[in-house]
């Protein structure tokens, strides 16, 4: 055997024993961030009051309000979100027992379609993925993933010479030998998401790098004061004036002439300002965040996009971008489905090409070192 | 043969046992999906009138917990009457007398039925130290109480 093939051998070994022994925790992982990716939609397939036609002129957000909170006694809505128009406008709502419930209002008749309780399927999933729900050891368990990842695709590329082969004459023997087959797909559907590992690789890295910043005590707030208003900015009643919503987004909008409304939230006390969350379309990957102050409606300050934003609140941007795919409507986020589904046949097919073939390589290779150590002891003792 | 068996599936087993980590997050599936949280913490709640506001704070049996920045930090919740929630402008809670409104401490924040203020505990603590409760009204009106924190600390001392 020569030297470059028995390197080659050693890199093999690597690559296998690099994700064999946690396969099934990162078939989990992979398995539940793609359907992660596209929770939101499997929920508008499952429920229907979260649809809407996107037909017709939509009332104004005060009317939504006051919709849903007519919808249940006592409920005060702390934010709307807007998912398109495809999507019933979620209100979310303290409640006076101090739970919280999303109603699902149509955006054109004001029809409370549905009301929900309690954690959303989104959160549960997102939940289950980030941090196996138990926060933050879960958190370092998932992102540390990253590193059997980076080191897969590495090796990956190292062992599969010509890798790029498979771009222009990619060939699955489908009815060859199961094990034949699996190892053509295991190397075409690496080759094709080459770009994709690395991004979620690199992207939970940067999950795990910022927890840890953030448990060492390093400052990640981007040292940003948060927007308050002063006492005296507040106006005198004898009860709290509920702020002017219709006039809000008028006022942000006419600051963002081109954006695409996503969210409303509400001041969560006297002394803070509403928040609108658009994308303004200019940079798709970072939204901006317009404060107006509630009284008045004025504009305040603009947040986010490419100049506001410091180093690492841009980063954290990014990075949850990429990683989620959500940053150009649901065309970006099948793609992002698929791949993570091509992914996660790749862990599998990893696991059974592994049980199949890499067992018998190891106990080789061992018996090799031996029978070289004894040969290399032979003189000696002669 | 037993052994041998054993042995048999120990070595084709023993690469997939890291399926045993979906099983961590099997404990807190009820309780996600629960509106209220199941497994909390038993509660400490102290009920004060402050001005015209009679008020419950509620916090957990806990120690405060340790920020990354250092300080210690403990979250109380304040329940206001449904009838109030219109008329409170701010509940502000602080260890010690604030000495202005300006000082008054955390501002609560969140469900206006059950505000949540993350109050700033001082690392020694004497046992004579009081929580403050500043409201202030919308007519511009501010009310305050106070209660020994040590009646509403909990965790051991």
């Amino acid at each position: 055997m020569s030297v470059g093939k028995s390197r080659t051998r050693l890199w093999f070994l690597w690559h296998s024993w690099l994700a064999m022994p946690l396969w099934a925790f990162l078939f989990f992982v992979c398995l539940t961030g793609t359907v992660a990716v596209v929770s939101t939609e499997i929920m508008w397939l499952v429920n229907p009051a979260m649809r809407a036609s996107g037909a017709g002129e939509p009332l104004p957000a005060s009317a939504l309000i006051a919709a849903a909170e007519a919808a249940a006694p006592g409920g005060r809505v702390s934010s709307l979100s807007w998912g398109g128009s495809h999507m019933a406008v979620s209100a979310r709502m303290s409640m006076p027992d101090g739970t919280s419930t999303t109603a699902w209002v149509n955006p054109v008749s004001g029809a409370v379609q549905g009301l929900s309780t309690g954690n959303s399927f989104q959160a549960f999933v997102r939940a289950l993925h980030g941090w196996l729900m138990t926060f933050p050891v879960g958190w370092y368990l998932v992102t540390l993933l990253a590193i059997p990842l980076v080191g897969s695709l590495v090796t990956g590329l190292v062992v599969y010479k010509r890798f790029w082969k498979s771009f222009y004459q990619p060939r699955i023997r489908w009815r060859q030998a199961p094990r034949v087959m699996w190892g053509d797909l295991h190397r075409v559907a690496g080759t094709w998401s080459i770009w994709f590992i690395a991004v979620i690789s690199v992207t939970s890295l940067w999950f795990l790098i910022y927890m840890m910043l953030f448990h060492l005590g390093m400052g990640l707030g981007g040292g940003k004061a948060p927007v308050l208003l002063a006492r005296d900015q507040i106006p005198v009643s004898a009860t709290a004036p509920r702020p002017d919503v219709d006039a809000v987004l008028a006022s942000a909008q006419a600051a963002l002439p081109d954006m695409r409304l996503r969210y409303l939230s509400l001041p969560g006390t006297a002394y803070d300002p509403a928040t609108v969350a658009a994308s303004s379309g200019q940079v798709p990957l970072l939204p901006d965040y317009v404060r107006v102050n509630p009284f008045t409606a004025e504009v305040i300050l603009i947040e986010g996009g490419m100049e506001a934003a410091s180093g690492i609140e841009l980063t954290r941007t990014i990075m949850r971008a990429l990683h989620t795919g959500d940053f150009g409507g649901l065309p970006v986020k099948l793609v992002w489905f698929a791949f993570g589904l091509l992914m996660t046949t790749l862990v599998f097919s990893g696991m059974l090409i592994w049980m199949k073939r890499t067992a018998r390589a190891t106990v080789e290779a061992v018996r090799g070192v031996r029978r070289g150590a004894r040969l290399a002891e032979g003189p000696s003792n002669a | 043969m037993r052994n041998d068996s054993m042995r048999h599936y120990w070595q084709r087993g023993k690469f997939h046992l890291s399926a045993l980590m979906m099983l961590v997050p099997l404990p807190f599936l009820p309780d996600y999906f629960s509106p209220k949280p199941i497994f909390v913490p038993p509660e400490i709640r102290r009920d004060i009138a402050v001005g015209p506001f009679p008020v419950t704070l509620a916090t957990y049996d806990e120690a405060p917990a340790r920020m990354p920045t250092g300080e210690r930090m403990k979250e109380y919740r304040i329940h206001i009457r449904p009838a109030d929630i219109d008329r409170v402008r701010g509940v502000f809670l602080r260890v010690g007398k604030p000495r202005s409104l300006r000082t008054a401490g955390a501002l609560a924040f969140g469900n206006p039925y059950e505000r949540e203020a993350d109050v700033t505990v001082p690392d020694e603590l004497g046992g004579r130290e009081e929580l403050w409760v500043t409201m202030e009204d919308w007519s511009g009106g501010v009310h305050q109480a106070s209660l020994p924190l040590g009646e509403i600390f909990g965790g051991k001392r």
